[in-house]
């Protein structure tokens, strides 16, 4: 008979099975005791179906929120019709013409095609790893890394399928067992600085699983983990699991940096491109630079290498990385329709003075590990404005050219060693797409209490998943909802990816919100995600180009050694160096970020009306209306990989958050009424200027009337070309007020009349040069007027003004 | 006088009864929640091709539990050593168990019941823990404990379950300090 102790130690692998969590050990042992012990298989089977009993009652309660409670079968014992059933039947028929296809082709084939489908173990040693193959599918490692990849044999390859299953490695710290497809599997001696001597010195095995799954278990314990975890194991310790929680942490930290610096009122960045960046530098870093890098990142501890490895950079980064590009590639790359894919490219790069000796094992592991094509050698010493040219054209090819001029001029020099550099470009659709003829020009109530005009989409969504974080009903309105109270919607894009918006009830709730926003309260309210029946959403149509230098933002938070003079007390990157001297330091960070979110397409998305229920009328479908200051962050729901984050606090307002003082004195000085534009009066009472109205986009060859200060009419055939040139006969400076699509800097005015940026009225400032006119400077006349200003073409008003004036003078 | 059912409305409503039970026969030998969906597909596929062949007076448990346990066994067999699984021997001898017909009525009629005399701590758990989609680790993070904290606390609420479905009386259930939920 059972005992109590039994009883308990049986529950715990119960639980384990149910949990989907057991091991092959843990099975062999539950094995043993239902094996020899009547009333222990029992207990298996009786708690087994109370699981099975449990999971289908889940079922039906799901089936009850749909309308097929209608379908009630009559003495039935008052139970609702699943909804499993239908769906079965349904099934059915097709399941039926396949197999008899299956029995007429298939036979004589089954072999070879279970053979082909059996996976074998490929292993990939890293370097100085010391392993011993035993089986096609067990080895021993004693020390160093190895990549582990279940690849498929080719047909009737001479292998036992039978022998192909799962693959084990013993280390010293544990014993691995690999099922599923890719992994990464490293054993180190490392030492404890807390201790000395031999007691010091440890075993350490990790296993990092990039798909599939993997056990890793030791006298002590067993522990199992799965996609993009993380487990690690000492010989004298149990095992544990360190998830790997992408660069959520980091993504967090940085967002409250550049919040702090309170220089626009968007904010859009990658936390996992600059992750990157950072990380490829790291892998040169080393001491206390490196240790400083590292927890601005949220590297796990578990990661880093100790002991003999003091001096080295965590391998765990590299090979995350490496696992997260491997599936952004699968993500990107799956067989799917081509209409159902994103697009999703992550790109690194190495630019290194050919003159300059680098460490070759640097150069090797950002090569093997980042996915560079090949280390590209530069002159910098002789040439450096060119290579920032050309750094900065790989960076716009990569970027389907919406990275411009990531290195601004300048910020390469002859003293320029390494250039490393990282680009993501992320293209999607929306699983249910917004319906234009929906979209219409809605009030955005700003942060600063006042209220712009956006275009705003609008539609009901039936596939997105929906939560209401704060005490409340999710149906109420907006209105009714609590201060503190804020809503999350995830909406899915083709091909996995998606993007959460975070808009509180209350219109200025924003900074609290954020003021919550922590990792472990991200992870919590992500993890209230539910799928809804319908959530109306209303959000901005917004595209913006952001830009930072984030030398302050990271030493901000404690990345200080990196920007210091080389040195014992300051930046040390000799792992780059093959002399092994400290030489090198970070001269910037730079970072640039695009977005667009739109409609996407033309097409009417369906909106699903909640049928079928008897008695009470449903209640109203909750709502996300972002047309309140608002949190958004593209992420892969898989991994929790945060891409891009950003905030939208005036979808009308530039996010550049680096505008000059001049510049943002400028901003606020458009804030007018056209009428109370001092420019605007200024170049009206201008000679040489005319103003010109029309509310055509000017697409090429157009005549206008010109109006010279309201008295003289004349002609004035002016041509446009796409590159934003403008011909005229005469005039030094021309004003067109117009109705224009404007991008978001004004500083692709090639792109102006190119793509549809939303239609705005402007006054464009164009300065005669030579026999064409080119733009200088735009001038939105909206209801709220604002200037747009570029760094490359803006210039200031005074200058402007002078310039008119001189041109006064000389008439 | 009442229109007789037909054949396929008698089917609807035997199987309406049975399926949780048999799903619950096929979650005792297989690991894995989509492998168990899927072959509970399977058997439904197969018992409603054969609808012809049901004769409403012979029982119909007998009937789906023999599909479900060639089923079941195949599956096993056709997955070899692929997946975690128990010996064939042992799930042969445990698919015998499950079918076997319990003495104390319909299983989940004595489940809800076992579950109403859950201290409430316990019951909000279970319900929070099968709702659809949710695992240990949405419940852990939304309650803010630990996964394992979760695991445990379930273990003690299946303990309970099963001494109280094994009870028969289950307004005899015993009730469980709810300290350690969480």
């Amino acid at each position: 008979m059972t005992d109590g102790s039994v009883t308990d130690e049986l529950l715990t692998l119960l639980g384990a099975m149910r949990d989907e969590q057991i091991t092959p050990e843990q099975i062999a042992h539950l094995e043993r005791i239902i094996s020899q012990d009547d009333e222990a298989r029992r207990i298996h089977v009786r708690f087994m179906l109370i699981h099975g009993l449990l999971e289908q009652a889940a079922v039906a309660m799901d089936s009850d929120q749909a309308a097929l409670r209608l379908e009630r079968p009559a003495g039935a014992g008052g139970r609702p019709w699943p909804r499993r059933l239908w769906s079965m039947a349904a099934a059915a028929s097709v399941l039926i013409a396949v197999s008899v296809w299956w029995m007429a082709t298939r036979s004589g084939k089954e072999d070879d095609e279970r053979i082909a489908s059996v996976p074998i173990w490929k292993v990939t040693p890293g370097v100085n790893a010391r392993f011993e193959r035993l089986t096609p599918t067990s080895l021993r490692l004693q020390d160093g890394e190895l990549r582990i990849e279940a690849v498929k044999t080719d047909r009737g390859a001479p292998l036992a399928a039978a022998e192909l299953a799962l693959m084990t490695i013993a280390t010293p710290a544990g014993k691995v067992t690999l099922d599923g497809s890719d992994f990464l599997v490293g054993t180190h001696e490392s030492s404890d600085p807390e201790k000395h001597g031999e007691a010091a010195m440890k075993q350490i095995t990790r296993v990092l699983v990039l798909a599939g799954a993997a056990t890793l278990m030791n006298a002590h314990g067993s522990v199992t983990g799965e996609a993009d975890n993380l487990l690690a194991a000492q010989a004298d310790q149990a095992p544990v699991k360190q998830v790997v929680e992408g660069n959520t942490g980091f993504a967090i930290d940085m967002y409250r940096q550049l919040l702090k610096q309170k220089s626009g009122p968007n904010l859009f960045f990658s936390p996992y491109s600059i992750s990157l960046a950072l990380t490829m530098t790291a892998e040169g870093a080393r001491g206390a630079t490196a240790e400083q890098i590292g927890k601005v990142l949220h590297f796990p501890s578990t990661a880093r290498r100790i002991g003999d490895d003091a001096q080295l950079i965590p391998w765990r980064t590299a090979l995350i990385h490496t696992g997260l590009a491997r599936l952004n590639r699968d993500l990107a790359g799956t067989p799917k329709k081509q209409s159902d894919r994103h697009e999703l490219r992550i790109a690194n790069g190495l630019w290194g003075e050919q003159s300059y000796p680098f460490r070759q094992q640097f150069v090797e592991t950002l090569k093997g590990a980042y996915d560079i094509g090949a280390a590209q050698p530069c002159d910098f010493v002789g040439n450096a404005d060119a290579e920032r040219q050309r750094i900065n054209g790989w960076v716009a090819d990569q970027t389907s050219k919406r990275i411009k001029d990531l290195l601004p001029p300048g910020s390469v020099n002859r003293g320029t060693r390494l250039v490393l550099a990282n680009a993501i470009y992320f293209k999607a659709d929306w699983v249910q797409k917004f319906d234009k003829r929906s979209t219409k020009p809605a009030e955005f109530f700003t942060l600063a209490g006042g209220r712009v005009k956006t275009p705003m989409m609008s539609g009901a969504f039936k596939q997105v998943k929906f939560a209401y974080i704060g005490a409340g009903d999710p149906h109420q309105s907006l209105r009714a909802g609590k201060a503190d109270n804020f809503r999350l919607v995830e909406l899915p894009y083709k091909g996995g990816l998606s993007m959460v918006l975070m808009a509180p009830d209350n219109v200025r709730g924003l900074p609290k919100l954020e003021s919550q926003l922590t990792t472990d309260s991200l992870a919590k309210w992500l993890s209230r995600l539910r799928p809804a029946d319908k959530v109306e959403i209303a959000l901005p149509r917004f595209k913006f180009l952001t830009e930072y230098r984030l030398m302050d933002a990271l030493k901000q938070l404690g990345m200080t050694r990196a920007f210091m003079p080389p040195g014992p007390e300051g930046a040390d990157f000799s792992g780059m160096v093959q002399s092994g001297n400290r030489e090198l330091s970070i001269g910037g960070v730079y970072h640039k970020a695009f977005v667009a979110v739109n409609e996407e397409g033309t097409e009417a998305a369906a909106a699903t009306g909640v049928t079928g229920l008897l008695g009470a009328p449903p209640p109203p479908p909750p709502q996300f209306v972002g047309n309140r200051p608002f949190l958004f962050l593209i992420r892969d729901p898989a991994s929790g990989t945060i891409l891009f984050m950003g905030r939208i606090t005036d979808p009308t307002g530039v996010a550049n958050n680096d505008r000059s003082e001049r510049q943002e004195a400028a901003f606020q000085l458009a804030r007018t009424t056209p009428a109370k534009h001092p420019l605007y009066q200024h170049l009206k009472d201008a000679a040489g200027v005319a103003i010109i109205r029309t509310y055509r986009p000017p697409t090429g060859g157009i005549e206008f009337k010109a109006d010279n200060r309201g008295r003289t009419m004349r002609q004035c055939r002016i041509d446009l070309s796409l590159k934003g040139e403008l011909k005229a006969e005469s005039l030094p400076w021309l004003v067109i007020e117009q109705e224009a699509a404007i991008s978001e800097t004004g500083q692709a005015f090639g792109d102006f009349f190119s793509e549809s940026y939303g239609q705005v009225p402007v006054l464009a400032v164009y300065q005669r040069q030579g026999s064409q006119f080119v733009v200088q400077e735009l001038i939105e006349i909206d209801e709220v007027a604002r200037l747009i200003v570029s760094s490359l073409y803006s210039i200031p008003a005074e200058r402007l003004s002078k310039i008119i004036d001189a041109g006064k003078a000389k008439r | 006088m009442p229109e007789q059912p037909c054949r396929q409305d008698l089917f609807r409503q035997q199987w309406v009864r049975w399926q949780p039970r048999i799903y619950a026969y096929i979650r005792a030998i297989v690991f894995n929640r989509s492998d168990a969906e899927d072959l509970l597909q399977e058997v439904a596929e197969v018992l409603w091709r054969k609808i012809d062949a049901y004769e409403p007076a012979t029982q119909f448990d007998h009937w789906a539990f023999g599909v479900a346990r060639n089923k079941v066994l195949n599956f096993q067999k056709k997955k070899g050593r692929d997946r975690a699984r128990f010996s064939e021997t042992l799930e042969e001898v445990l698919a015998e168990e499950a079918a076997r017909p319990s003495r104390k009525g319909d299983l989940l009629d004595a489940l809800e019941s076992c579950v109403d005399k859950l201290p409430a701590q316990l019951r909000d758990l279970l319900r929070r823990r099968y709702e659809p989609q949710a695992t240990n680790r949405s419940v852990a993070h939304d309650l803010g404990r630990s996964e394992s904290v979760i695991s445990r606390t379930l273990n003690k609420a299946y303990g309970l379950l099963l001494e109280c479905m094994d009870a028969g009386d289950s307004t005899a259930a015993p009730r469980l300090s709810t300290e350690n939920s969480p």
